[in-house]
This record gives C-alpha cells, sequence and structure tokens, in this order.
C-alpha cells in the first residue's frame, strides 16, 4: 500500500473509513514510521483544532432567549426573585413584631393598639407575643404552610396576598424566632411553597391576557389542525376583491404562496378596525394547518394617523409597533402596523420568533 | 418525510445558533438568520432536515456578509462585538484572549475550509458536510485535514504576535 495522506488520516481519525480501508491503513501504518509520524502530527492538529472550535461558545442571548420553552425558566427566576422577597418581608415583620412585644412601639405611637389588634387580624403569626389561646393553638395545629393562605386571604389587595409566597416565612408564636425561622428552609414551609408555585404556574398558564414583560414567552404551539375551511363569517375572495376592499394592494408573504383569499368582518380581526371589512390571506404550514394574514388599510382620522389608529384600533399600536398574544386554541397571533400604513395581524401555530420572521418578509 | 417546523427547531436550533454565531462572532445575529433559516424550512418542507437547515444557514450567512459589505454594517458589528467582548472586572483576560485569537484564525481562514471545520463541530459527517456544503465525499478528509492545520497554524500565529506585542 502507497503511504498514507493527510486527508486518509484525518479520515481515519474522524472514523469514517470502512472497516477495509482502516485495516489496510493499520496494517500500513506499523510497518512505515513516516506515516506513524503523520498520524501522530494529525492526532495533534485534531485534538487542537477541536478545543480551539469548541472555545467559541455563545453567550447569553442579549435579550429573553427565543425559545419557546421559557416559560419554566421564567418562572424559575420569578420563584429566586419571590424567595428573596420573602426573606426581606419576613425579617422586616419579625422585627417589626418584636418592636411591639418590647413596648418600643407603644411609647413610640400613642395609637398603636389598634394597629396591634389589625395586625393579630390580617396575620396573626407575626405579633404573635399575645395571641389569644385559642388562635395560637389553632395555628399551631395548621402549621405554617397552612397560616400562609390565611394571611393572604385576610388581607386582600395587601402585599402579602399579591405574594402569598412570603406568608410561609412568617413566624408563628414567639416573634423572637422571626429571624432564625426566616431563614431556616424546613421542609413544611418548602411543600406549602411548592403547592402554592404549582397553583400559581397553573393559573399563569389559564391566563389568556399575558403582561407586556412576558410578551415573547408564548408557549410552544400544539400540533393541532384547525381551520381548514373558510373560517366562519368569512367569504372566499378573489384577489380583486380584496384589494377593492382594501383600497389598494393586498399585502402577501414573501416566498409563499396564498392558498385563498377571504373577506370578512373586521370584528373577527383582534385588533382591527369593526367597522371595516379585513382581508384574510390563508397560507397552509407543513403539517396541513393554516396561517392567517390579515389586513386593513387604515383610514386616516382627521387628527392625524396616529390619532386615527387610537380611534379605530382595539390595540393602542403605533406603526412599527408589535403585540404578540397566544390564542386560545394554541396558536400565536402577531399584530403589527405598517409604515404604509397597514393594521395587520398574523396568526398560525408557529413559534412566536418564527412569525416575527415571517412577518419581515410581509410586503 | 415531513417534518414540523416545531420539531425542526427543537432538534437543530441550539446547534444552529452555535454554529452561526461561531460562524458570524455575533450572537443576535446568529438568532436572526436561525429565525430565517427555520422560516424558509416552513416554506419548502427539507426532506433531509440537517444538511438542508445547515446548507441555507451558511447561504444567508454568505449573503448577509455580502450585504453587510455593502451597507457598511460591519463596522458596526465589530464595534458590536467589541464590546460585548469586552473584559469585565473579574473576567478572564486570558479566556478572552484566546477566544479573539481562535476568531481571527477562523476569519483568516477561506470559506469552504471554515464551513466544513464547524459542520464537523456540530457532528456532522462526511456524507451529511458532502450534503450541505456539495463537496465530494472523497474531498472532505483533505479539506478537514487542510481547515485544522490552519486553523492551528494561524491560532499559533496569533498568539505569538499577542504575546510579541505584550
Amino acid at each position: 500500500m502507497p503511504h498514507l495522506d493527510e486527508g486518509h488520516i484525518h479520515a481515519m481519525l474522524d472514523g469514517e473509513l470502512t472497516a477495509a480501508d482502516r485495516e489496510a491503513a493499520e496494517q500500513h501504518l506499523r510497518a512505515c514510521a513516516d506515516c506513524q509520524q503523520l498520524l501522530a502530527e494529525a492526532r495533534t492538529l485534531f485534538a487542537e483544532a477541536d478545543r480551539l472550535v469548541e472555545t467559541l461558545v455563545p453567550p447569553a442571548a442579549s435579550q429573553p432567549a427565543r425559545k419557546p420553552s421559557t416559560v419554566r425558566s421564567w418562572r424559575k427566576n420569578y420563584q429566586w426573585l419571590a424567595w428573596a422577597a420573602t426573606v426581606v418581608i419576613a425579617v422586616g415583620l419579625g422585627y417589626y413584631g418584636s418592636a411591639l412585644r418590647d413596648g418600643t412601639q407603644v411609647a413610640a405611637s400613642g395609637d398603636s393598639a389598634p394597629k396591634q389588634d389589625q395586625l393579630r387580624e390580617t396575620a396573626p403569626g407575626v405579633v404573635g407575643a399575645t395571641p389569644p389561646a385559642d388562635a395560637a393553638s389553632s395555628l399551631e395545629q395548621k402549621g405554617e404552610a397552612r397560616g400562609a393562605p390565611e394571611l393572604a386571604k385576610s388581607a386582600p389587595g395587601s402585599k402579602a396576598a399579591e405574594a402569598p409566597i412570603t406568608a410561609n416565612k412568617l413566624p408563628l408564636g414567639d416573634s423572637s424566632k422571626s429571624g432564625q425561622r426566616a431563614d431556616a428552609s424546613d421542609e413544611p414551609a418548602e411543600e406549602g411553597q411548592m403547592l402554592r408555585d404549582k397553583e400559581r404556574n397553573e393559573k399563569d398558564a389559564k391566563a389568556q391576557g399575558e403582561p407586556p414583560g412576558r410578551l415573547v414567552e408564548v408557549p410552544m404551539p400544539k400540533p393541532k389542525v384547525v381551520n381548514t375551511e373558510i373560517s366562519a363569517g368569512f367569504r372566499a375572495s378573489s384577489l380583486e376583491e380584496a384589494v377593492r376592499v382594501l383600497g389598494g394592494s393586498v399585502l402577501l408573504i414573501d416566498g409563499m404562496t396564498p392558498q385563498m383569499v377571504l373577506v370578512g368582518p373586521g370584528a373577527a380581526f383582534a385588533g382591527g378596525n369593526p367597522a371595516q371589512e379585513v382581508v384574510r390571506v390563508v397560507y397552509d404550514d407543513p403539517p396541513g394547518r393554516q396561517l392567517w394574514l390579515d389586513q386593513q388599510r387604515i383610514e386616516q382620522g382627521p387628527e392625524g394617523a396616529a390619532q386615527g389608529l387610537r380611534a379605530t384600533s382595539n390595540l393602542n399600536l403605533l406603526p412599527g409597533d408589535t403585540l404578540v398574544t397566544p390564542a386560545p386554541d394554541g396558536a400565536s397571533s402577531l399584530n403589527w402596523l405598517s409604515q404604509t400604513m397597514f393594521r395587520l395581524g398574523l396568526r398560525g401555530f408557529l413559534p412566536t420568533d418564527s412569525l416575527r420572521a415571517l412577518a419581515r418578509r410581509v410586503r | 418525510m415531513a417534518h414540523t417546523v416545531e420539531s425542526l427547531y427543537a432538534t437543530y436550533h441550539e446547534s444552529l445558533v452555535r454554529m452561526l454565531y461561531r460562524r458570524t462572532g455575533d450572537r443576535d445575529r446568529a438568532e436572526d438568520l436561525a429565525q430565517e433559516v427555520f422560516a424558509r424550512a416552513l416554506t419548502t418542507p427539507p426532506d433531509n432536515p440537517r444538511p438542508w437547515l445547515f446548507a441555507v444557514a451558511l447561504n444567508l450567512v454568505r449573503d448577509d456578509g455580502r450585504r453587510a459589505v455593502r451597507q457598511g454594517r460591519r463596522l458596526q458589528l465589530l464595534k458590536a462585538e467589541s464590546t460585548t467582548t469586552s473584559p469585565g472586572p473579574d473576567h478572564d483576560y486570558e479566556k478572552e484572549q484566546q477566544i479573539r485569537a481562535v476568531r481571527a484564525a477562523l476569519d483568516e481562514m477561506n470559506e469552504r475550509d471554515r464551513d466544513v471545520l464547524l459542520l464537523k463541530a456540530e457532528g456532522f459527517n462526511y456524507d451529511e458536510i458532502a450534503a450541505t456544503t456539495g463537496l465530494a465525499k472523497g474531498a472532505i478528509g483533505t479539506t478537514l485535514a487542510r481547515a485544522r492545520r490552519r486553523l492551528v497554524e494561524e491560532y499559533r500565529k496569533q498568539d505569538k504576535d499577542r504575546y510579541a506585542a505584550s
């Protein structure tokens, strides 16, 4: 066998030679010092090159992660924030309760008695120095984890109610232990915490309206086939009719072939002007689900474009704004206003970032 | 076999972004390009997704690079990269310098060698590299050998220059 060339040796190191080729190469190597030398050099190069490439690791994204599964990580971050808030509030309440017991608060303020009553009523475990005997025993039986919902319930709208997680750490009985209790991670409190977190997460998942900070955290679209027919209230339309309805050219997704064009009531277009018909261009995605590109031309009001928009749109969007909303059936919607004064909506069973990428191709 | 965009995304997004980041040096640009790749997969569902996705990604990088040169965006990118990679108070300065040297070494390589090397780093076998780049399978070993040698030699040169300068 002739000498091995460098490509042959690298293919061998990459495990790309056939068994016969490998056997022949190894047989040659056993008898050829030059090729052994070449193999040793190739091994060094191979390892060094791999090591160098591996040093290039993408840094954390400069914006919230775009993977659709970020809901969990967001919750995880929020949980840490809640734990931090727990410690701060528990220590603060413990200190306050301790001050009340020592009488310093009484001396400092003449109306402290009503405050004590109020506190005992809303958070019996916090004041705790002089709780009624029955109340104290009741609380002892219930344990800390059960005390939390009671606290939240007794003070609706309060910080404690908004963040029931904090109530886990509220000390019961002797307030002098508050600092220790706040720092301790005893098991019942953690179980209560987990239960409440679970409930809150389930509520979050069911929530229809997402707060602004969570707009990009749309759940992964479920592979679900819907709307294989003409949408309710819509009628099949020709491009010519759509152009007439819009009063101008119909916008399309560049590079995609529309399956049909529909015209329907404006009320069917989330964020659209209900008084104006909407043109819906329907595309099919690979699994056979529909992707809708809804559009209305914006009729400017006498006060100018922006005023006109706010007056006619359900959503307070301005040109350049985009709004992502999850639909109840698992789809996602992206609404935006184009600079060419179109009110647009893209709805489909796609990750939000894919919708955004498609939106950039609408022209 | 048809693949849903969701399954392609779940399977290849991370690898695609990593390869694009190594190729461009810009995380956000890599993310944007990856999104464009998946949007194109929606338009043209690929039968052999991995080579297809990465081939589209590499084409987009080339097109985007040409456009960037035309628009003078490269300067902004370089500026952005230098901002994001400037060492903080507790940053590993040596590591940072090493990354710069590796990136400079990659930039010195020709496009084909660099693409083949980065695809191999993502676990592609020779068949997949051939399908992605259009090279003959028999040429992949030689190309990889040359790419690895070039990377290491350029890196050592960069490293030597760095120490000479300091």
